[in-house]
């Protein structure tokens, strides 16, 4: 291994930087009662954090002997974390009690965001196993963060142990990589492989340590249990930012990988593909509740995302990280919508009791209707554009099949997400839901702008696209 | 010119709308009024500013064009969402925007005191919008969008009243039955993508002058659904039906949308493929003859009905009509010419029919509408302005517009089409005197008349006035060449000119004879006998009745339509559906259901399940990969 104490370039890390002092300064904050400073700290942590990104743009920091790569898929990845971060704050301000210490909820989550942007930036599988763990020992306590909530604890242990079970065959195959090749670096994958055999073993767990983290099936069973058990701006934030971390190493790993390596990826995306469209869709078709319907749904996301994977010579890389952007707007947008809905609420919010939210609450009923038909992947808003771009990879790639699977589960999405929508515009009576906030909330804020670039990404999709497809120049080249 | 002006025109209304949509609730009516003016307003100024700028450049510098950003695109294919303002869409934006404005300031003092008064504002802003987008679009895509867009504002302010039950069906007839002419549009436009890959409209116009004889059939076939649109939203016979409906709206939106504007859109889509339709004059000669038989149709229905808006609606469908005979003889110049004038003073008769329903609080049947013109002199002024316009009376603006369409058919087909045309003409001005009831005679309305504001009458007497000199444009007469074709520049199919400049000016002098004759003896009729001719229609109430239900043309649709779809319905519902159909669908849900549930089973809560899942999952993994590889 190089002598990397040679090489210590803080600048690539500047945001991380930025993120890690915030998260420190906040565990001796005030955090509890009025006064309470966290959430400002916290936020402008991130916003200073995020200002960071344009300086870092186009640059390409490298350091630490190449094991930290800033390049600028990182800094999307990590623009999108940084956003997804602020959002879930707007709804902890609403969901969090405010006597507790919130502080440490804050610094757990600012910890998580120094993980995740090791983990986009790491050019070494050893350094993207460390942003791994400090992401997910983070999330385990966070999911936890309200001791009295009894189904959060049960989230949170299920969290935490399955995940060590996913940590151990994501380092199992770090170990046979190392074997196999003699590095642990990602490009080790390109390299003529002292054992070849060990290759695709080792994609293939690698992949799965990953593919726990963006629930794919069958790696995804945590996922409901835990997103009904946090609190819902936990929720919020797991839905979201793991999912966009893990999906740059993955698009890293595809893009790194070659020979029999490369076949067994695909192969692996593939088979998670299919089985999240099918298990996530089918059975979210059955969930009565909101939150473990959007957990699904969320699986079966992520499973269209992955057809972008096997295809990144055919734009796929570029379709990846369109997609990413918008399932950041629009699933942030529904899990905002629900953490506004519920948040007086004791208990999960089922999907009936959304009736009449149409006459009762107008601009929530429309923001959550645009979220559900983007979702859906209906025009005009982006989900359709996501959707278009991937399965034009896909069917280019050679993956036609994959891309059927995903048509005919696309109509089948269709009644579960509509289905919110009809119960909102077409039943009376809803129970529960009253003593919804007046005015001008932060949350609310945050939804109607996730409101607006749901639609925007509909209207002006190419551009969008094309800032995509600049993030991971390489990968769109290469392969 | 600056192309980068060019979304100027779109922003205010679709920011008008924005705003009276979204925060109206907080705003006073005052406020929202301004704001909607406003909206259109600006555009307006914007429109007249390329005007002048337009008409000083030479004629091959006329065309602002600009590409805002590419919507879509698939390897050579490409659909950008681009603006054109070239002469015809210069003269259709001017229309849209010079009368809706007119037409926003009367709805200021027509809308006062509704419940709905923002939620108004806000649609026809959006509606603005809309028809902008659809005339200024450079693209068959990007026209559509603005297509379904002025559909959707037209669906939603026919049922502006929707707690009235006939408002909401007549929005849904009208929504319902344009999706039959979308359907067209639709493949039409699949069809351009397929067979051109291209949309855009100066690319398919050099593909029009290029291509081989052999895609003339193409060509042909996609001008023909692309009609079937423009025949479902200009309510063109048979689609038409939605239209008479469509005035349960406010009479802003009747005369805004379903008389000026709205449906006037398949006349200028048309103009704006005229390269393809050059191609093809088979495809002329059915626009030709299907808006002969609208045009005729439309008149003669038109003089069996008992409600003052619904005349105007026949009347509307079938001035449509003859615009669409000038497209058909390939004069696309005169059908726009002819669109203008009908725009002002059909827009002024609705305006001025408003302010007539309004003075007799509500009411709109005819047979209670009488003497009118000693209480409301200036709305009946340009109520009659209106009507000598509309009927083709020299000097006002009809009489170019009608009588060049006249010349032009003769000219293309002969005489027996003019001889159809002109009966055509005399109904309309068998119908308008008619009308003439409605202000002489003796009064028929009980109780005090509201006298209507300035809002109400200002706005038509502006329109009328504009009837009174919107003829220049056709100026010089006798000419292919006017003022208002030399502007648009249109390229017409060769027209074999066998007859001299001498018989053209004896028919004009004819029909400047014959149709005012027509119309005195009408108005006479109508006004001196009219109890006569009232005990006329009861001695024949079966006649009657068939002109005011249009032909029963709903009964017909009743009867070959509805009847035999509701039995193949009913078939498909016991038979098919649930034998069939449910049987599979609620197989596959069932399957799916079940599926759902089994799933649901496996989701156990329990940690050991999930962690095996995961290693399960792992170790297939890793045994498919490693036998891919060929280690065992």
């Amino acid at each position: 291994m190089a002598p990397i104490f040679q090489d210590v370039n803080l600048y690539c890390l500047l945001p991380e930087l930025v993120l890690l002092t915030g998260a420190v300064v906040l565990l001796f904050v005030r955090g509890a009662g009025r006064g309470s400073a966290a959430l400002p700290v916290a936020a402008t942590t991130v916003i200073v954090a995020l200002a960071a990104v344009p300086l870092l743009w186009g640059e390409r920091a490298v350091g630490f002997g190449g094991m930290i790569v800033k390049d600028n898929g990182a800094l999307l990845a990590q623009a999108l974390l940084l956003i997804t971060a602020l959002v879930s704050f707007a709804a902890a301000a609403d969901a969090l009690p405010e006597r507790k210490n919130n502080g440490e909820y804050y610094s757990l989550l600012l910890f998580s965001l120094v993980g995740m942007g090791i983990m986009t930036a790491a050019g070494d599988l050893l350094v993207i196993f460390l942003g791994m763990e400090i992401l997910a020992l983070s999330l385990y306590v966070l999911v936890g963060f309200l001791k009295v909530v009894r189904a959060g604890m049960e989230g949170a242990v299920k969290y935490f142990l399955l995940g060590s079970v996913a940590s151990a065959v994501f380092l199992l195959g770090l170990a046979l990589t190392y074997g196999a090749t003699g590095s642990t670096q990602l490009v080790a994958f390109t390299a003529p492989a002292t054992m070849p055999a060990l290759l695709p073993a080792a994609a293939v767990l690698l992949v799965v340590g990953l593919g726990f983290k963006i629930a794919a099936p069958p790696f995804h069973m945590w996922a409901p249990d835990v997103y009904e058990g946090a609190p819902i701006s936990v929720a919020t934030y797991i839905s979201v930012a793991p999912k966009i971390a893990a999906f740059v190493v993955l698009l890293r790993l595809a893009g790194e990988s070659a020979g029999p390596g490369r076949e067994a990826l695909t192969g692996a995306f593939v088979f998670m593909s299919v089985a999240g469209m099918a298990v996530g869709n089918l059975a979210a078709l059955r969930q009565t509740s909101l939150v473990r319907m959007l957990a699904y749904s969320g699986i079966a996301q992520a499973a269209y995302i992955l057809i972008g994977l096997p295809a990144l010579s055919a734009g796929g890389a570029a379709a990846v990280s369109f997609y990413l952007l918008v399932y950041m707007f629009m699933n942030l947008g529904a899990f905002a919508s629900l953490a506004h809905l519920s948040r007086r609420r004791t208990g999960t919010l089922r999907i009936d009791d959304l009736a009449g939210l149409a006459s009762r609450a107008p601009g929530h009923a429309f923001a959550l209707a645009v979220f559900m038909i983007a979702l859906t992947g209906i025009p005009p808003t982006g989900g359709f554009f996501a959707k278009f771009y991937v399965f034009k990879a896909g069917i280019q790639a050679g993956y036609l099949g994959v891309v059927l699977v995903a048509v005919v589960a696309t109509v089948v999405s269709c009644f579960y997400y509509l289905r919110v929508v009809m119960v909102m515009y077409g039943e009376e009576g809803g129970a529960g839901l009253r003593g919804l906030p007046a005015g001008v909330t932060m949350l609310g804020a945050a939804i109607g702008v996730m409101v607006v670039m749901t639609i925007l990404t509909g209207i002006l999709p190419e551009r969008f696209l094309q800032a995509a497809s600049a993030a991971f120049p390489l990968l769109a080249a290469g392969m | 010119m600056n192309p980068d002006c060019l979304w100027l025109l779109l922003a205010p209304p679709a920011l008008g709308f924005l705003v009276n949509g979204l925060m109206g609730r907080r705003l006073p009516a005052s406020i929202t009024a301004a704001v909607a003016l406003a909206a259109v307003g600006l555009p307006l100024a914007v429109a007249l500013g390329f005007l002048l700028e337009m008409t000083a450049a030479p004629p091959e510098a006329r065309v602002v064009a600009t590409s805002l950003y590419t919507w879509l695109s698939d390897g050579d294919f490409q659909v950008r969402v681009g603006l054109l303002l070239d002469p015809l869409a210069m003269v259709m934006s001017l229309v849209v925007l010079g009368i809706g404005f007119l037409i926003h300031i009367y709805s200021v003092g027509y809308m006062e005191g509704d419940v709905g008064y923002r939620r108004f504002f806000a649609y026809m802003n959006l509606f603005v919008f809309f028809m902008l987008l659809l005339v200024l679009a450079d693209n068959l895509v990007l026209t559509f969008c603005g297509w379904e867009g002025v559909g959707l504002c037209s669906y939603l302010l026919i049922g502006f009243w929707h707690e009235r039950k006939s408002a909401c069906d007549a929005g849904r007839k009208a929504f319902i039955v344009n999706r039959v002419g979308d359907f067209g549009f639709i493949l039409g436009i699949l069809l351009t993508i397929t067979a051109f890959q291209t949309v855009d409209y100066g690319e398919l116009a050099e593909i029009a002058a290029t291509a081989p004889g052999d895609a003339s059939p193409i060509i042909a076939l996609m001008v023909l659904l692309i009609f079937m649109g423009a025949m479902g939203k200009s309510a063109q016979f048979p689609l038409h039906v939605w239209l008479p409906d469509a005035m349960e709206g406010p009479t802003p939106v009747s005369a805004l949308i379903h008389g000026a504007t709205m449906v006037n859109a398949g006349v200028y889509l048309m103009c704006r493929l005229s390269p393809l339709l050059n191609r093809c004059p088979e495809v002329l000669l059915v626009i030709a003859v299907l808006g002969l038989v609208t045009a005729l149709y439309a008149a003669l229905a038109a003089l069996g009905q008992r409600d003052l808006k619904r005349i105007l609606a026949y009347s509307t469908i079938s001035q449509i009509g003859f615009m669409f005979v000038a497209v058909g003889s390939g004069m696309y110049a005169l059908g726009i010419f002819h669109l203008v004038t009908h725009g002002i003073f059909k827009g002024l008769l609705f305006l001025a029919a408003g302010a007539v329903i309004h003075t007799l609080g509500g009411e709109q049947d005819l047979g209670r509408m009488g003497g009118l013109f000693r209480e409301i002199p200036a709305v009946a002024v340009a109520f009659l302005a209106g009507l000598l316009a509309l009927a083709g009376v020299f000097p006002l603006a009809g009489f170019f517009s009608k009588d060049a369409i006249l010349w032009g058919g003769f000219q293309r087909f002969g005489a027996s089409f003019w001889i159809v045309s002109l009966s055509g003409a005399l109904l309309t001005a068998l119908y308008c005197g008619k009308l003439f009831g409605v202000f002489f005679g003796p009064r028929r309305d009980e109780g005090p008349p509201h006298r209507p504001g300035a809002l109400l009458i200002w706005p038509p007497a502006v329109l009328a006035l504009g009837a009174l000199i919107a003829g220049v444009l056709g100026l010089p007469m006798f000419a292919q060449d006017t003022l208002l074709s030399r502007f648009l520049g249109f390229a017409s199919p060769a027209v074999a000119s066998g007859q001299g400049h001498e018989l053209e000016v004896i028919m004009t002098v004819f029909q400047g004879m014959v149709i005012p004759a027509f119309l005195a003896a009408s108005a006479y009729l109508f006004v001196r006998r009219r109890r006569r001719m009232e005990e006329l229609e009861r001695a024949f109430p079966r006649a009657a009745a068939f002109l005011a239900d249009g032909f029963g043309l709903d009964k017909l649709n009743a009867l070959l339509l509805a009847t035999p779809l509701r039995g193949a319905a009913r078939f498909s519902a016991r038979i098919i559906d649930n034998r069939i159909i449910d049987g599979a669908v609620n197989g596959v849900g069932w399957a799916a259901m079940r599926a759902g549930r089994l799933l649901a089973l496996l989701q156990t809560g329990e940690l050991r399940h999930y962690a095996l899942s995961i290693l399960a999952g792992a170790v297939a993994l890793l045994g498919a990969a490693l036998y891919a590889a060929g280690i065992f």
